[in-house]
């Protein structure tokens, strides 16, 4: 397959998440006509139709632009830092002791105090899990290492998240974690638009400032030294990037598998496998397909909303299997 | 001759073991040196700490008489080209994106290649004769011709010092005699190559002088004829007297003289 120049896989990609965009703003159980978009968007939000479009789902829809770029930036990243198409944010236990923290919050009423308190937890869980990456596989690790201390972390998270659910008293709040952690984006404010923005764009930059490092790393770790690239400076703004990013996103729309996966594969051969220019690639893909997979949560059931992170997964993990067939196969 | 790159009572251990023990080399401008003995005795060690890829636990690296640590990595990588033993393709990167990234050290964070890019490649490729190979994906390329591509990728960075650790390995005699002329006509021009060889009637034929790596010691540097005697490569490498003429050594050497 020949590779697309990287301008016109970015005009198709922004374009898409274009069109997403404005049916994320019209689609609902009110529909709004995408003509009226300009008139409900400038206007006062004494209207009850502007005012669902501002306040419901205009940051409804930002949010899924960060989040979904988030993950699949930072996919991107791990992956070709790692050279392995299977690493995910989820992977390398940065999500699941962001989940961890977010739901200890939960549990201990500290995020019924105070709306910060949340997206703090889940920052600190993502840089716990890198404190943790740290100390398990040391600073100058193999890649080999940082992928089975992250697996290792993840299990334990995982563990301790359910752990925290089983001693849980109150079925009520056990019921409130079990349901943020399937991962939504409904019911969420500009509050947690502006609250997980700044962590997103200084992790997005850090991650992408990666891009040349990653590209050489295709020729192995020497020979991308050899050329002038600092390996552990990069892995450093690699791992802290994807805390800043995820962690943040985490904790405001739980956890969303399988964007940071799905969407580098299916873009990397439109690159021509390039790691680098994968990176701002993978962050427009991962917009659209959030986007899209939280379009999807409104049509399903009539009755409620499907949660956005089951969507991702019923997307993700066929495609999961998928990927390791033909592993087995090649 | 100034010398280029110089090593000055390198050791170097790992873990526990002595891998190098007080070696001292100098390759002078215009030199293509050879670096021999037998398996384990610190050669591809040797490459990587003067490549700047190690560092030493004793002695220094100078380049052009500058401590090689104190250059800066990106002035390092546009003076020292490497060539690993085992070259790795991680993604399958088309080959002519493999021998763009031989460019990187000439190149900015985010500016696009330049003309002297352009040209550069164009040289390294017409060199090694991969026109028919651009467009191939590197998944799709047998060992050998990979190979090229990987040396073509080195020859690309225009590096004034070429290291490269068995470069011919998987390679035709054709392309073994292509390749190994190249790194000469390199140093021929005033850079400096110093290669990795198991071949010794190969490193006898296009080396200048060879070093003799046993054990982490130097046993000696010096032109071809001196160091590959029967003598000592009965001794060195445990081979029998008749090996120097079966071997071609001494068809090599006797071309050269």
């Amino acid at each position: 397959m020949n590779s697309a120049a990287p301008h016109r896989v970015y005009a198709g990609l922004l374009g898409l998440c274009a069109v997403l965009f404005v049916a994320a703003l019209c689609v609902g159980p009110v529909p709004v006509s995408p003509f009226d978009l300009p008139r409900l968007l400038g206007s006062a939000a004494s209207d009850p139709l502007a005012l669902i479009v501002q306040e419901i789902r205009l940051p409804r829809a930002l949010l899924a632009v960060l989040v979904g770029a988030s993950l699949g930036l930072s996919g991107a990243a791990l992956q070709g830092l790692t050279r392995n198409p299977l690493a995910e944010p989820g992977i390398i236990g940065i999500s699941g002791c962001a989940a961890l923290c977010a739901v200890l919050a939960f549990y201990s009423g500290v995020a019924a105090m105070t709306i910060w308190a949340l997206p703090a937890a889940g920052m600190l869980g993502a840089l716990a899990a890198v404190a943790g990456l740290y100390a398990l596989a040391g600073a100058r690790a193999s890649m080999v290492k940082l992928v089975l201390a992250g697996v290792a972390l993840n299990s334990l998270a995982g563990a301790l998240t359910t752990l925290v659910l089983n001693l849980t008293p109150n079925p009520f709040a056990a019921y409130e974690v079990f349901f943020w952690l399937m991962g939504s984006l409904a019911n969420r404010s500009f509050e947690h638009v502006w609250m997980v923005l700044p962590f997103v764009v200084v992790g997005g930059t850090l991650l992408l400032r990666s891009a040349r490092g990653l590209d050489a790393l295709a020729l192995g770790e020497d020979v991308a030294r050899s050329l002038g690239v600092d390996l552990a400076g990069m892995r450093r703004g690699v791992i802290v990037g994807s805390a800043l990013a995820v962690g943040s996103v985490v904790a405001v729309s739980g956890v969303i598998g399988f964007v940071g996966l799905v969407v580098p594969h299916l873009l990397r051969p439109v690159v021509g496998y390039r790691a680098g220019t994968l990176l701002g690639v993978s962050a427009c893909g991962g917009a659209a397909l959030t986007l899209a997979a939280d379009l999807g949560t409104r049509f399903v059931l009539a009755s409620g909303e499907l949660r956005l992170g089951v969507v991702t997964a019923l997307i993700g993990a066929p495609f999961f299997i998928h990927l390791v067939v033909r592993e087995r196969h090649s | 001759m100034s010398s280029l790159l110089e090593a000055c009572a390198i050791g170097f251990e790992r873990s526990g073991r002595t891998v190098l023990d007080a070696v001292d080399v100098q390759l002078a401008a215009g030199e293509c040196l050879g670096i021999v003995g037998p398996n384990g005795a610190g050669k591809t060690s040797l490459l990587r700490l003067l490549a700047g890829l190690e560092s030493a636990d004793r002695g220094t690296v100078l380049y052009e008489g500058q401590a090689l640590q104190s250059l800066g990595a990106e002035l390092r990588a546009r003076c020292l080209g490497y060539h690993p033993q085992n070259p790795e393709l991680h993604w399958p990167l088309s080959v002519s994106d493999i021998l763009q990234l031989g460019r990187l050290p000439h190149r900015g964070r985010l500016t696009a290649p330049d003309s002297a890019d352009t040209a550069a490649i164009a040289r390294a490729v017409a060199m090694t004769g991969l026109e028919p190979l651009l467009t191939r994906r590197g998944d799709t390329l047998s060992g050998g011709e990979l190979t090229r591509v990987h040396l073509a990728r080195l020859l690309a960075g225009e590096h004034r010092v070429l290291l490269a650790d068995e470069p011919i390995a998987n390679l035709d005699p054709r392309f073994q005699l292509e390749i190994l002329g190249l790194l000469q006509a390199h140093a021929r021009l005033g850079g400096g190559t110093m290669v990795v060889l198991h071949d010794l009637a190969l490193a006898a034929r296009f080396c200048d002088r060879l070093m003799l790596l046993d054990r982490g010691r130097v046993e000696l540097v010096d032109r071809p004829a001196s160091v590959l005697t029967p003598a000592r490569l009965a001794s060195v490498f445990g081979v029998g007297d008749d090996y120097h003429r079966l071997s071609g050594i001494a068809a090599a050497l006797a071309l050269c003289s």
